[in-house]
């Protein structure tokens, strides 16, 4: 009685044993490609961090005050920008109307 | 009648039992013992089998091991960028590449031929093909630069030429975009991406450091403003012929620093060698005026003398005191420059910047009270500044014994030697309404601050030194730094150079001034400072602070006041921010 109920509980236990094994072989195998690809983002993430970063620090020293500065000093035959100083500010009642300046009426 | 089959094939009857010897039912591997090697297999087939289950399932490792490393190259932690109040970047981190060739594994490799070499020329244009060329024909040397900083473009390009024995290793470089205009601020790294001075080295933790989270850092410093004070400062060395200068913008309730710059400067990107002597460290591009420099700051110090008085209650504005003629003190003579020859007050001690008078004034406080309020006002030691290390800051070189003589060349700014920032802190917590300041270069929110006050002075001493910086702008020798509209204070100091050896050089002077808007509200301060001015406009005046460091500042008002969103007063009721009429409007 003992012997045949030994007898199933090993033949169900070795199917557990190939179940499990194959299961694990799958588990495993996913497991490897998620890792690749996680690899994978991680690398085109930080790339394309190094390029978000080149760009802003660029992009700051084509903003820095001096190299703008220095633009309008060039182009200031063009921009006719100046620097903004006190005597700059005006009341809004003090702004000519539109198009006043076009028509020549102060 | 023998049945067709057998009823009961797997029972055994009990007529063909066989009775065995005991001997010989007791077999060497009996069936308990097969099951015992059965179940024991099983049992550490399965442990290992859960284990290693579980262990794919918890995977607690795999997390740390992707950022730890990626592709095969270790990750090191990034330093966090650097970024100004309004969030312009002052530092930032690249990822670069130092290409090289081993020229004789190209050599044995077939060579690398014209055009290969003519395209490295056009993605590297500083490569000295000439020498490359050499190198590659004659396979002498083993290793040869192409290029220390390369970007990922740059190199994928060489790489994609195809030449054997080039070869490109990883790196990250710290880069600052603003280049000179922040040079003291953000100080610099090391070779390892340690910093070294300035912010850099003074929140190397927090920027680099193992706890770094990586997140920009904001600073107080405004770039504008910083760029403005620069331009100004370096025409100012210009056209008084200058060594040197140096300037700081604070923001009066916060301590934050707008702005600070030591000329002459340097570029972080190349920050050069640090000098070796005292003597050439002084004159270095990498001594920063404003926290490393301990000079005598002249009658800029008068505005303290009057402040211990009136808190002390030694004296008020209208005290009467004797300055009609030098006094004598120590084997020294004491006299005024343009002297008035004749008794004044308190007020007209600091309107006419009369030495004669502040001592008297210092004999009325007396030098112990003297030395407990320098004390009192963080001129005793070193002024902590947030964000910079504790060594790049200098300590006060007070006298060594306080008798009435030191007492009264100290009470207009002689026989003690500060920093810049020292006296900018010291008034900055004058004018906020007495109570102390700690500057600062990170960002501060408002709300943050303590809501108790740390007085050093009274309100109503706050009021009355305002009120006397109003008047030297107004009346006196600030008037080239009073910008109309925006109700500026101020006080200049000139002072003789002492030279190394000892005593005063009559021919050099420290000419500085500190400026203060708006008096009755005051939101920021400016110093400035001139190493050994010259007026070079063919007047024979000499070059005191009012013709060179009050212009300076007033230059730099007229440009930093309207950048901070400052409307001038004469044009409007009120001076206010733009800013604020915006948040009031809102």
């Amino acid at each position: 009685m003992i012997g045949s109920f030994l007898r199933v509980v090993t033949v169900l236990a070795a199917f557990a044993v190939v179940l499990s094994a194959t299961m694990l072989y799958r588990v495993k195998t996913e497991t490897r490609e998620m890792k690749a690809e996680i690899r994978a983002l991680e690398r085109e993430g930080d790339t394309i961090r190094n390029r978000i970063d080149a760009l802003e620090t660029e992009w700051a020293y084509l903003n820095s005050p001096g190299y703008l500065s220095d633009l309008v000093r060039i182009h200031a035959d063009t921009l006719r920008l100046e620097e903004r100083v006190p005597d700059n500010f005006a009341r809004l009642s003090e702004v000519p109307p539109r198009g006043a300046l076009a028509l020549g009426v102060e | 009648m023998k049945p067709l089959f057998d009823p009961a094939p797997f029972e055994q009857r009990a007529d063909d039992i066989e009775i065995e010897p005991i001997a010989r039912v007791r077999k060497p591997y009996s069936h308990r013992l097969r099951m015992r090697i059965a179940a024991t297999t099983f049992l550490v087939a399965f442990a290992a089998l859960g284990w290693r289950m579980s262990a794919i399932a918890l995977d607690h490792d795999a997390p740390k091991e992707a950022a730890r490393s990626v592709g095969g190259v270790e990750q090191v932690k990034r330093r966090a960028s650097l970024l100004d109040r309004n969030g312009r970047l002052l530092a930032s981190t690249l990822q670069t590449w130092e290409v090289f060739v081993h020229p004789r594994e190209s050599l044995g490799a077939g060579g690398v031929s014209p055009d290969d070499l003519e395209r490295l020329g056009e993605i590297f244009p500083r490569l000295d093909l000439i020498k490359l060329r050499g190198h590659l024909n004659d396979g002498d040397r083993k290793f040869f630069w192409i290029a220390r900083k390369a970007s990922s473009d740059q190199w994928r390009r060489a790489r994609d030429l195809g030449i054997i024995g080039v070869y490109a290793k990883q790196r990250e470089d710290r880069v600052y975009p603003a280049g000179r205009v922040v040079a003291h601020i953000v100080g610099g790294v090391d070779v390892d991406n340690i910093g070294v001075a300035g912010v850099e080295s003074g929140l190397n933790d927090r920027i680099g450091g193992p706890d770094s989270s990586g997140k920009p850092l904001r600073l107080s410093v405004d770039l504008r403003v910083q760029t403005a004070l620069r331009n100004t400062l370096s025409a100012a060395k210009s056209e008084f012929a200058a060594p040197g200068a140096a300037g700081l913008v604070m923001k009066v309730r916060t301590g934050e620093m707008l702005a600070m710059v030591s000329l002459p400067d340097f570029d972080p990107n190349n920050r050069p060698v640090a000098p070796k002597t005292f003597d050439e460290q002084a004159r270095s591009p990498i001594f920063n005026k404003v926290t490393q420099g301990a000079f005598e700051l002249g009658s800029i110090f008068k505005l303290l003398t009057t402040a211990m008085a009136l808190e002390s209650g030694a004296a008020n504005l209208e005290t009467p005191l004797d300055a009609t003629r030098p006094i004598r003190r120590g084997g020294f003579t004491i006299s005024d420059y343009l002297g008035k020859g004749r008794w004044m007050s308190v007020r007209e001690m600091v309107k006419f910047s009369s030495n004669i008078a502040a001592v008297r004034v210092a004999e009325l406080v007396g030098p112990e009270r003297q030395k407990t309020y320098f004390e009192k006002f963080g001129i005793g030691g070193k002024v902590p500044l947030v964000g910079v290390p504790n060594g790049e800051l200098s300590r006060a070189q007070l006298p060594r014994q306080w008798g009435s003589s030191e007492s009264a060349t100290v009470s207009y700014g002689h026989g003690i030697s500060v920093s810049p920032l020292h006296l900018a802190t010291a008034l900055a917590s004058l004018a906020n309404d007495g109570c102390k300041v700690t500057p600062t270069l990170l960002k501060v929110d408002e709300s943050d601050l303590p809501a108790e006050c740390d007085r050093i002075v009274s309100s109503d001493t706050s009021e009355k030194i305002r009120g006397l910086m109003r008047l030297v702008a107004e009346k006196s020798s600030g008037r080239n730094a009073n910008i109309p509209g925006y109700e500026i204070g101020g006080k200049t100091g000139t002072a003789y150079q002492v030279k190394p050896s000892g005593g005063y050089n009559t021919d050099k002077r420290f000419n500085s001034f500190a400026a203060l808007w708006p008096t009755s509200d005051p939101e920021y301060l400016m110093f400035i400072s001139l190493d050994d001015p010259k007026l070079l406009d063919g007047t024979r005046r000499l070059p005191l602070a009012g013709h060179t460091a009050a212009p300076t500042a007033g230059s730099a008002l007229e440009r930093i006041a309207p950048l901070l969103g400052m409307v001038p007063r004469d044009r409007f009721r009120e001076t206010v921010s733009v800013e604020k009429q915006q948040d009031d409007e809102g």
